[in-house]
This record gives structure tokens, sequence and C-alpha cells, in this order.
């Protein structure tokens, strides 16, 4: 074993209630209107610009509700070295708009100096639960933040993995102290196109290390799911949503729309559906609400 | 035969990428499970086609007038030869497209039409207008704080946001016709190259076309060379009688559009102190 097993060493972040994934398709209405959104998920990777008008615009969203950062090119199961020009310029974004916490995925996007522009699935085994482990630990230290990551949708599972995804998510929380953004569109793609049971792997999950869930939408091939989070989110994603709020109570949600996206009151709308859902298991959230 | 039933972390990933960028996955096919529903190579084709189709929406966000103008066959073609000879090494998908221009421009398909190349080159510049970093604009108050007698020592600093672009093609006339929708005219070489001035006003991304003369000043200006070198470069260029009332009124130009950040005096004692605005 390479690294050793840490405890969380920081609170875990506050609930957050029922948010969205910030696009600047959404950036007028949300300033100009009061929309019932609690708070925003920003793309890092949309804000580490030089200036200009995204800067500006989060700064404005920023002074009005919370934000989580997540990213998508943190890479952190490459094996190519970690990218600290990167690491700086995401700590730099962090220190200057606060968010609640930062994210990214368990995934690597590329190696030798390419990026895929992809979240590619990692192998579940001893080698890459180490490896991935000692890059959270360097991650944690050079944003002086704890990270959280989050379950990918995969199409391909590797041949030699001899551990499950929810038990190296399992394990790899428990060594790092590294929260999980847990994204129940993308338990449910990747259940269905390996064959296994995605309450099982909800109910592997540590209840205490959730602070986020993602709610979207995908695209069904008849032989496999795209997890094109361009779509409404599918009564069958509802469904595990209300499976996973029985599990890991209140957790900060958005639903996460990365194409097709409709206008800010259509969301809005869907994502009443999840304050109803989460409000009729914990009647608290109900009264928040 | 080890490595393929078990290979290190690093091999699987050279492997896997490897396949994504050529399109060919039957080398990594035996190293996949196969699908609850669907077989190994169609899954493992998902990564494939994924890469190209993610690309080709990246770049038809950033050049959406050069897609518009070439169409979705030959844009889909050019994107895919420009993948496949510059792969991303970019962690953002904002800077995928910041060698495109330059491809078009010299791929074997495409050089043949110049304007299309410029046509992104043109695009690109307007985008890193529209991020670029954040100064302040002067304005002719500031500047005319300044003591009169000492406006020959009078050095500016261009907006990070500025910059020259140069088509040697009725680029801008295709450019602006697509922008409001109407039928681009036929391509034409200038008989000059012709100079635009671009920057960030109010937020958003701006250009306007620069006599010979004033692009050269401008350059000059933004190196940086004092007012009164301005005025004897023009000189030099067209009727010196009026040099400095033609100098006066690019300046004016610049400060009016907020293509200035800072107007500043040379400090005898460490040279140029150019990097604040002095007003």
């Amino acid at each position: 074993m390479t690294t050793k097993s840490t405890e969380p060493s920081v609170s875990r972040p506050r609930y957050l209630g029922f948010g969205l994934g910030l696009r600047p398709q959404h950036y007028a209405d949300i300033l100009d209107g009061n929309p019932d959104i609690d708070w925003f998920e920003v793309i890092s990777e949309n804000y580490m610009v030089p200036g200009g008008q995204p800067l500006r615009m989060l700064e404005r969203i920023r002074a009005r509700y919370p934000i989580v950062m997540h990213g998508v090119s943190l890479s952190i199961a490459s094996t190519s070295p970690l990218d600290h020009d990167y690491l700086t310029g995401l700590r730099t974004l962090a220190d200057r708009f606060e968010p609640e916490f930062v994210s990214d995925h368990l995934c690597w996007t590329g190696v030798h100096g390419v990026n895929l522009h992809d979240l590619l699935p990692v192998p579940y085994t001893r080698e890459a639960l180490d490896h991935v482990c000692a890059r959270v630990s360097a991650v944690q230290d050079a944003i002086a933040r704890p990270l959280a990551l989050e379950n990918v949708s995969s199409y391909i599972e590797y041949a030699h993995s001899d551990m499950t995804e929810w038990d190296f998510l399992a394990e790899l929380t428990r060594r790092t102290g590294c929260w999980l953004v847990l994204d129940v569109n993308n338990v449910f793609v990747s259940a269905f196109n390996h064959g296994w049971n995605a309450h099982r792997f909800i109910d592997t999950i540590p209840r205490d290390r959730v602070v986020q869930f993602h709610l979207a939408g995908h695209e069904h091939a008849m032989t496999h799911i795209i997890d094109t989070h361009d779509a409404l989110v599918p009564p069958e994603v509802w469904d595990l949503y209300a499976y996973a709020v029985d599990r890991f109570g209140a957790v900060s949600t958005i639903i996460e729309r990365d194409d097709h996206i409709p206008p800010l009151a259509d969301m809005v709308s869907e994502l009443s559906i999840a304050r109803r859902i989460a409000g009729e298991r914990i009647p608290a959230l109900a009264e928040v609400s | 035969m080890r490595r393929r039933s078990s290979p290190s972390l690093a091999a699987l990933q050279s492997d896997l990428q490897a396949a994504i960028l050529s399109g060919d996955v039957r080398s990594v096919v035996p190293l996949v499970r196969a699908g609850a529903h669907a077989p190994r190579d169609t899954l493992v084709g998902v990564y494939t086609s994924a890469y190209v189709l993610r690309l080709i929406g990246i770049l038809k966000a950033d050049f959406p007038l050069t897609h518009a103008y070439m169409g979705d066959s030959a844009f889909d073609r050019a994107v895919r030869s420009y993948i496949a000879a510059h792969p991303s090494p970019h962690r953002s998908a904002r800077w995928v497209g910041d060698r495109f221009a330059p491809h078009l421009a010299t791929d074997r398909e495409f050089a043949a039409e110049p304007q299309c190349g410029e046509l992104a080159a043109l695009e690109w510049a307007l985008g890193l207008a529209f991020d670029a970093p954040d100064a302040p604009h002067v304005s002719l108050s500031d500047m005319a704080a300044v003591p009169p007698e000492a406006w020959g020592e009078m050095i500016f600093c261009a907006h990070p946001s500025a910059a020259i672009h140069t088509e040697a093609w009725n680029t801008f006339l295709i450019w602006s016709a697509l922008k409001e929708n109407t039928a681009p005219p036929p391509a034409s070489r200038h008989a000059e190259p012709v100079s635009f001035l671009i920057w960030r006003r109010d937020g958003t991304p701006t250009l306007r076309g620069l006599a010979p003369e004033e692009a050269m000043l401008w350059q000059e200006a933004a190196r940086p060379v004092p007012l009164a070198r301005m005025c004897e470069l023009a000189a030099s260029f067209d009727d010196p009688e009026t040099a400095a009332t033609r100098v006066a009124a690019y300046v004016h130009g610049w400060l009016h559009g907020g293509a200035l950040s800072a107007v500043s005096l040379p400090n005898t004692a460490t040279g140029f102190s150019h990097s604040a605005p002095l007003l």
C-alpha cells in the first residue's frame, strides 16, 4: 500500500438544498429574476479564463448564491503527472469565489500530454486504487481544500478489474477522506450497461461520505445507454434518486443539463420534482421549501 | 499474453487512448468485458465516436460562422483532419480550437479556400477578446489631465483584449453577411491586406477597420513608442503637415472606443512606467 489510511480532517460541507448546473444561457434570467434555486454548481474550467464576461457573471451570481466548483479535467486517475499549473489555476479560482467545495470525477481524461475531453473509466484494481489515493491526497494539498469525486457513466468494464466500482469508491473515500458526488443518472446508466444492480451500488457507498447528488437524463440505445445529460430526468432515475435519498438523507442536489438546455423556468420546474421527492422522504426538507 | 490479460494502468491508458485517437478499437476490445446487452466493440466504440463528436461540437460552438460558411460536411472533415493532426493538449475545451485556423490555412483540402482559414482566425480572435484579462479603460478626460507640455512623451497601453487582425481576403464581409444570416459574397482577394482592430467594449468583442496608417501607428503605440515619435512616423507615412492632426484623431478614436487601458509618462529614473494607469 503506497498511501496511508486517513480520517477526514475537515467537517462535512453544509447542506445546500436544490440547485442547478450554472449555464451561460441562464445568466440573465438568474440575475434579473428571483428563481427558486438554492445554489449553483459551476464548471471550474469555464471560469479558468483570463477575464471578461464569464468571471464577471460568476462574481454577480456568487454574490447571491452558494456555489460548488465542479471540474472535468483533473484527470485524477491518469498515469501522467499531475498538472500543477492546472491545480494552481483551480486553487486561484477557489480562493476567489470560495465554493462550498471542489469536485471532479473518478476518471482519467488523457495521457502523454493529450486531453481526450472525456471521462474515461478506471480499472478497479489495487494498483489503480493506490495510484488514485496518492493523487487525491496530493490534489487536496495543492488546492488546500477537500476534494469530492463523482462516479462517471461508463460503457466498458476492464477485464482485469478485481473490485467493483462501489467497493473502489468506498475504499477510496476511506483512505483519503475525500467526499463523494453521487451522480444518480450515472449509476443507472452504468448499471444497465454492465448488468449490475444499481441498488447494490448505492447500498455499499458509505452513508456519511456523499455530499452531493447529480440528476440528469440520458439516451437509450437499446443495447446500451448513452449518458448525454441532455434530456429530462427520466422516471427510472427519479426512482433511483428516491432510493438514494432514503439511504443518504438530506444531500445537496442539482440537476445537470449539458446540452439541449431549456429555459431556466423549465429547469426550475424540473427541480421542483426533486424537492417533492426529497420532501416526501424527509419532512423537514418539505418544511424548509 | 500476460500483458493482454492484466495490463498495467499506464499501458491500459496508453492503449485505450491510442484506440480512441485512431478510431481502431481492435487492440483494446480484448481488454474489456462484454456488456450486459451489447458486444464489446460496440461499447468501446462509444468512446471513439464520442471523442470525435464532442470535439466537432466544441469547434462548432467556437467557430459558428465558419461552420455555417463551410457547411456540415466540410466542417466535419476539417475538424477530423484537425484533431488527427493536433490532438488537444488543453485541460479546458476553451482552447481546443487554438490551432484550427492555421490548420485550415495549410490543410490539403481547405488551403485552396483561404477565406475559410481567415474566417476561423477572425472568430478565434473575437473569442480571445471575449475573455481576455480585465483592465481599466482610459478616456479622453484622463489624457487631458496630462500637462500639454508632456504630451510628446506620453505612451499608451493597449487594453489586454485589443489586437490587430489582418485579412488578405474579403473575410470581414463574409463574416458580416453570415452574422446577419444573409448570403455571403463570393470570396475575393484584397489588392492589399486589410487590418482590423479587435477589442472588448462593454463586455462584448467588437472590431473596426483600420486604414494602413492607423494600423501601423497602433502597432507602434502598443510597443510602446511615445506620442511624439508616433507623429514622426505619421509624417514619414503621409502628409507631414497634417501628421499631428491625424495622430490626434487616431488616439481620440482609441480612447473613445475604450481600446486603451493606460496613459503614462516615462519615468526618468526607472524607464517607462506603463503597467498601470497614470491618471
